[in-house]
């Protein structure tokens, strides 16, 4: 089947450059003075804490909501209402008109977008497992059903830029996975770019080439995720394996420039040297009474970069 | 300021929801039941009160319905209080309860612009109004016809139908500009109808200062309040008041006014 979505021009503008955005609310600042760039073909993850201000980014490049400064482009256009006919937007948890069949409120986006019509509904539709419920009130759909549901409105109009808030929100494993799938092929097959904002970082890092990372309004890493990642060499990521894990952890979490995750195999605990050498940190554990039994280092991944990015939040 | 080439689209997907929520449906079946039950008390004082007599005349002598009469009475009762709290209720839904409900938030990242959603669902609600009053009409007029017979000036009575909607355009105008400022559906209802209610106790104030005062501006002022001009289709049983008409104008095109530089600021979330 042909792709309905109109293809990216190579060597143009863009896709999504926002620059120098910023957005209080009072005297809180959202985002402050925030520029990325979103090249066409991307398939861009957008990362924060709660309330690090992606929803509102997204907002006020939507328009949805006043900018106190910056500019959105959206494939070069900077008009606030013609930009938009590129876009296919999924702010936050999307909501529907009830009473409404599922196949009704796409027809009311279609109309809405001025383009597509029922072979675009059918198609998105089928795109995202909704076919067979299509003619169903949307007040009868599950959590993860209105999700899809999203993704489809978001798939109708015909969008070269989809702008997706949290898309895998309340969906089973199966669903995340159909979803990546669909996001994966809607930017290699169909050449359309995603920008989208997620929470779950091993999907980001399964799913995008690209990353910005956002903290208390400010974006604090953007690039290649590899790229990124391999400019953290100056911290070392490490799987220790001591005797009393609970009592290490809390030891280690009261050392400077050492910081402690999660739990790897055999109960090892993640931790990260920030200017700390291993021999320092095995003499530390020694001194405090600990018995080492394994020192692995591990590879550098995306949640590192992450926690190495909103150390603000943390502290 | 470019106009949507595809506004009609959005103009009927408006329709279509108006028309189906609940506001709408009641609107238009309390419509059909002011008219029924106009029609019930214009046949009842012939059917049941047969041997009634006032002041030595029977009471069927004296109460002759007519088709026209039925048609009137239809509108008057029409527009006294529940369809205009039915239209304001359809307001809120529209504009207020979409913002609550996030759903209006899919259709502003559209290319639309801002003033085009809101000129879509004015004239949408626009329709609905007109079908309520098609809706009294056609039933009151009908049946009214056949069972009190069709003499008199009907021309008359359907051009009051005709003020009564732009009456209500004027109506809908003050509902959406209450709307963009609550954030409930019963506080476009109660804002309105505050909104009125402190229009009459300025226009008796006015009243008063022309009659016990001598201030003739007064009077001219009165004329062109908000509620003189949600009034002026009431001049089709006697004269029509143009200052009214007037009134009505300023009133639509300031609401809409101030209602378009609140939409254009507002957050929608």
């Amino acid at each position: 089947m042909p792709s309905p979505f109109p293809q990216q021009s190579a060597g143009s503008a863009p896709a999504l450059e926002v620059r120098g955005l910023t957005r209080r609310f009072g005297a809180r600042i959202a985002v402050e003075g925030l520029s990325l760039r979103v090249e066409q073909g991307d398939l861009y993850g957008f990362l924060g804490p709660n309330g690090a201000g992606k929803t509102t980014t997204m907002r006020c490049a939507l328009n949805l909501i006043k900018r106190d400064a910056g500019e959105v482009f959206i494939f070069g256009d900077a008009h606030p209402v013609g930009q938009r006919r590129f876009v296919g937007a999924m702010v936050e948890t999307p909501r529907f008109h009830e009473w409404m069949t599922g196949r009704a409120n796409l027809r009311l986006a279609c109309a809405y977008a001025g383009q597509g019509g029922p072979e675009d509904i059918e198609l998105a539709l089928q795109r995202v497992g909704l076919r067979d419920r299509a003619d169903d009130r949307v007040r009868t759909y599950s959590h993860g059903m209105r999700q899809r549901l999203g993704i489809a409105r978001a798939l109708v109009g015909r969008p070269r830029l989809l702008m997706l808030d949290e898309p895998t929100n309340g969906l089973d494993p199966r669903g995340m996975r159909e979803v990546r799938d669909l996001l994966r092929e809607l930017s290699r097959r169909d050449g359309l770019t995603v920008f989208l904002s997620s929470h779950l970082l091993s999907e980001v890092e399964l799913l995008c080439n690209r990353v910005g990372i956002l903290d208390q309004g400010r974006l604090t890493a953007e690039g290649e995720v590899a790229e990124l990642v391999r400019e953290l060499a100056g911290d070392e990521a490490i799987e220790v394996g001591v005797g009393d894990p609970a009592r290490a952890r809390s030891f280690l979490a009261s050392q400077e420039g050492i910081e402690v995750g999660g739990e790897g195999d055999a109960g090892r605990l993640h931790v990260m040297l920030r200017g700390v050498s291993v021999s320092e940190l095995t003499r530390r554990l020694v001194e405090d009474g600990h018995e080492v039994s394994a020192l692995v280092p591990r590879g550098r991944n995306l949640e590192e970069l992450y926690l190495a990015s909103t150390r603000s939040e943390q502290s | 300021m470019n106009f949507p080439a595809h506004f009609h689209k959005f103009f009927l997907a408006e329709c279509s929801k108006t028309l189906q929520r609940g506001s709408g449906v009641a609107a238009i079946c309390v419509a059909g039941l002011v008219a029924a039950l106009t029609l019930l008390v214009l046949w009842l004082p012939g059917h049941l009160g047969g041997d009634a007599v006032i002041n030595g005349q029977s009471a069927a002598d004296l109460f002759q319905p007519s088709g026209v009469m039925a048609l009137s009475w239809s509108l008057k009762a029409r527009n006294f209080f529940l369809l205009p709290l039915l239209l304001l209720w359809a307001v809120g839904a529209s504009f207020t309860g979409e913002i609550r409900d996030h759903t209006l938030r899919a259709q502003l990242v559209r290319p639309v612009p801002r003033w085009s959603v809101l000129l879509a669902k004015l004239c949408a609600l626009s329709v609905l109004s007109a079908l309520t009053l098609a809706a009294t009409a056609a039933l009151s007029g009908a049946v009214g016809a056949a069972l009190f017979g069709a003499e008199g000036e009907w021309g008359v009575v359907l051009l009051g139908y005709a003020a009564s909607w732009l009456s209500d355009i004027g109506l809908l105008a003050m509902g959406i500009l209450v709307a963009l400022l609550v954030r409930s559906v019963a506080g476009v209802v109660v804002g309105v109808i505050l909104f009125l209610v402190v229009d009459l106790g300025a226009r008796l104030v006015l009243q008063g200062a022309e009659a016990f005062l001598g201030y003739t501006a007064a009077g001219t002022i009165r004329k062109f309040m908000p509620g003189e001009a949600l009034a002026a289709w009431e001049g089709y049983g006697d004269a029509w008041n143009w200052v009214s008409f007037a009134g009505l104008g300023v009133l639509i095109a300031l609401a809409l006014g101030l209602a378009l530089l609140r939409f254009r600021r507002l957050d929608v979330a």
